[in-house]
């Protein structure tokens, strides 16, 4: 594709993407590109060099004021994709808020300095999914899929790795509330992943909904069944750490199994999406 | 070009470019060219009302786009039907017509 430096032309499509924020990077690089071929296909009929200022100002003539032309083209994508830019980023903003407050929050209500392992788990998944919103505003490539490939079954592993040794989860300890976060949040996550992944499932979304929904239905029960992880078994065991470290605790939970709630229905919808029309080479 | 005439224009804009496609596919300034050939010079579309008419289309997925490289390697970007716009287009030439015909028979009327 024809570079874009500082020529007027080049300045007047920058002018025009400017009214085009809601496109992903690669909508908005393929109207550049496509306007500067249109400038080259004009130049070679006429004979004359696009690189030709006069030339230039005569093809920004014909294509009307930036404003207007970028006004039209931003028109031209529906507002579903508008909405669904600005719903993405929105999301992934809340998605690293709630994350980082519910990694800042479990070191400040367990005073536990191993406890520290878990906020890292937290930070990293956050910014897994990060990764994974910016592969639906962004052209996907070759490493953020890799990437993906490894985190879901990494996600997966690592659920399955806390779920193992359930005689250690019989403990009354507070962290059990923290481990129920983590690992819905990684079962999710896990599946949400290999969705993105498997284009084959965005056709079948009730494939998806079915296991998902019975796995965590299963954790969630045998966890109940085993550590009474119940309102009431919970506020005993917020009790017996008490004072604001419990609160902390309290809010670590919450936003642990809120991020994970609003994670995963983001990850799911992505299987209701309407797939991309492929283009041909 | 009159100011009624670009309203018009514009109004059609979109009927014009699936007709120029449904032989075969053409980029955008070759469509250009090729409304000033055919209407001996009386239609002349403005490239920017143009390119947003063939993006509105594909994302109604009526045309589609691919990068196809010029003699010199530079690429450029063709369009073509999409089957739901060659299914499309008789309607929507039917629909033109009728407007016409319309059109026509009021005006013979005043």
């Amino acid at each position: 594709m024809a570079e874009h430096d500082g020529s007027p032309f080049a300045g007047y499509l920058r002018q025009v993407t400017a009214q085009l924020a809601h496109l992903t990077p690669a909508q908005r690089t393929r109207i550049m590109d496509e306007l500067q071929a249109h400038l080259e296909d004009a130049a070679s009929e006429q004979g004359r060099d696009p690189a030709d200022p006069a030339m230039q100002a005569a093809m920004i003539r014909t294509l009307g004021p930036a404003h207007k032309l970028g006004r039209e083209m931003a028109r031209a994508y529906s507002r579903e994709q508008q909405m669904s830019v600005l719903g993405w980023r929105f999301w992934l903003l809340w998605t690293l808020g709630s994350g980082l407050v519910w990694a800042i929050t479990s070191p400040l209500g367990y005073g536990d300095g191993t406890m520290w392992r878990m906020p890292m788990s937290g930070v990293l998944m956050t910014l897994l999914h990060i990764l994974i919103l910016q592969q639906h505003v962004a052209q996907a490539n070759w490493w953020r899929r890799g990437l993906l490939g490894f985190c879901g079954p990494w996600l997966i592993a690592m659920v399955v790795y806390w779920l193992l040794p359930w005689e250690s989860f019989t403990e009354a300890r507070a962290e059990l509330t923290l481990f129920a976060s983590l690992a819905a949040l990684g079962i999710i996550s896990g599946i949400g992943q290999w969705a993105v992944l498997r284009p084959f499932l965005r056709a079948a979304p009730v494939w998806l909904v079915v296991p998902f929904v019975t796995l965590l239905l299963s954790f969630m029960g045998e966890l109940s069944v085993n550590v009474r992880l119940i309102p009431l078994g919970m506020m005993r065991q917020l009790d017996a750490i008490g004072g604001w470290a419990g609160m902390f605790v309290l809010l670590s939970f919450l936003f642990g199994l809120l991020y994970g709630a609003i994670s995963g229905t983001a990850l799911l919808a992505l299987t209701w999406r309407r797939p991309a029309r492929p283009q041909p080479a | 070009m009159s100011a009624p005439q670009r309203e018009l224009l514009k109004g059609s804009l979109e009927l014009i470019v699936l007709t120029l496609l449904e032989h075969e596919p053409m980029y955008g300034y070759q469509m250009v060219k090729e409304v000033g050939t055919r209407s001996a010079g009386g239609l002349q579309i403005k490239e920017g009302s143009l390119y947003p008419a063939l993006h509105r289309l594909e994302q109604t997925g009526l045309v589609e786009s691919f990068w196809q490289p010029r003699q010199d390697g530079v690429n450029r970007r063709y369009y073509r039907l999409t089957a739901q716009g060659r299914a499309a287009l008789p309607a929507r030439q039917a629909e033109w017509q009728s407007y016409i015909v319309a059109v026509q028979g009021v005006l013979q009327h005043g």
